[in-house]
């Protein structure tokens, strides 16, 4: 099976171990990943803040990149929400519909494409918070929306995550409330984005994890800077690099 | 009239840690009973699917 890997342009920035963990793992499992050099970012930001002809130059560049591959995976539920559900900074062409139908989250890929049951190389043995961000839930459908009472309960990254030796998940009040990041809503929205964080890692702390996990990384950067802030040790790992045998 | 700074106005909320803390609590019993209320009835998506319906119908006159 052959791929195209998009690195998130803030995770080749802050967190470049959490693109290279994700090529490792993809390769462990045997898929053949072609990584285009000449992406940078899907567009997101400026599209998210109103800036939508902003975005056109950056999401016209995506689309040369990674038209035509059958498999475009992101290790990010928000850049994927994107990708397929917003894209429409760029006119409307068959490569763009290509790119937006062919995108999926890494996790969405292992569990729904490959359907990858075990990483027999993967342990773990720490207590983890699982964070899934509001994209990953509300956009791309990762995990059942607790608001949703009726629906069956889910959740595709704690599938993936549950197959790793010694995990063990630590539950914790309001599991899907918003972290606060938001992209540029932590900028404009500085504290209420920031407060949003702290409650976050309020909870979290509650329950006594040492590692938050998510297969966001720019919600742990949110919470990793409101931690930092709170003098609070928690750890913060991308789901990639646990999948991959990271064992701290 | 002017218009309003959400953020500021936010922040000044937000230092006030006992009235944003009570704010809190109370939106979030809301919506504990929201979700309670929800759970009895069954075709409670349903009705929130119309209700948009509804709304974007509304909008559209």
């Amino acid at each position: 099976m052959r791929v195209a890997l998009v690195v998130p342009c803030y995770i080749d920035v802050f967190y470049p171990e959490v693109g290279v963990a994700a090529l490792e793992l993809l390769e462990k499992l045997g898929v053949e990943v072609l990584y285009p050099f000449d992406q940078t970012c899907c567009g997101q930001p400026m599209a998210n803040s109103g800036c939508e002809s902003d975005a056109r130059a950056t999401e016209e560049l995506f689309i040369r990149n990674f038209a035509g591959f059958e498999y475009i995976v992101i290790p990010s539920g928000s850049c994927t929400n994107h990708v397929r559900n917003k894209f429409i900074a760029a006119p409307l062409s068959a490569e763009r519909e290509l790119v937006r139908s062919h995108s999926y989250d890494i996790v969405e890929f292992l569990h729904d494409v490959m359907q990858v049951k075990e990483f027999p190389w993967a342990e773990f043995r720490h207590k983890v918070a699982l964070h899934t961000s509001c994209s990953a839930i509300r956009g791309i459908f990762m995990q059942s929306m607790s608001e949703r009472v009726h629906d069956r309960k889910f959740s595709k990254p704690k599938d993936l995550l549950q197959s790793v030796k010694g995990i063990e998940f630590v539950e914790f009040e309001r599991p899907d409330e918003c972290c606060g990041f938001g992209g540029t809503f932590s900028v404009t929205e500085e504290a209420v984005a920031a407060k949003m964080g702290y409650d976050k890692l309020g909870f979290i702390g509650k329950a006594d994890a040492e590692y938050i996990v998510s297969s966001d990384m720019s919600c742990l950067m949110h919470l990793q800077g409101c931690a930092h802030r709170l003098h609070t040790d928690v750890k913060f790992r991308h789901l990639v690099q646990i999948l991959n045998g990271d064992r701290e | 009239m002017s218009a309003i700074d959400q953020a500021a106005n936010a922040a000044r909320f937000i230092q006030d840690r006992t009235h944003e803390a009570h704010f809190d609590e109370l939106l979030w019993m809301i919506r504990q009973k929201r979700d309670q209320a929800a759970s009895q009835v069954s075709e409670w998506e349903e009705l929130r699917d119309l209700a948009s319906a509804i709304k974007e119908h509304t909008w559209g006159q």
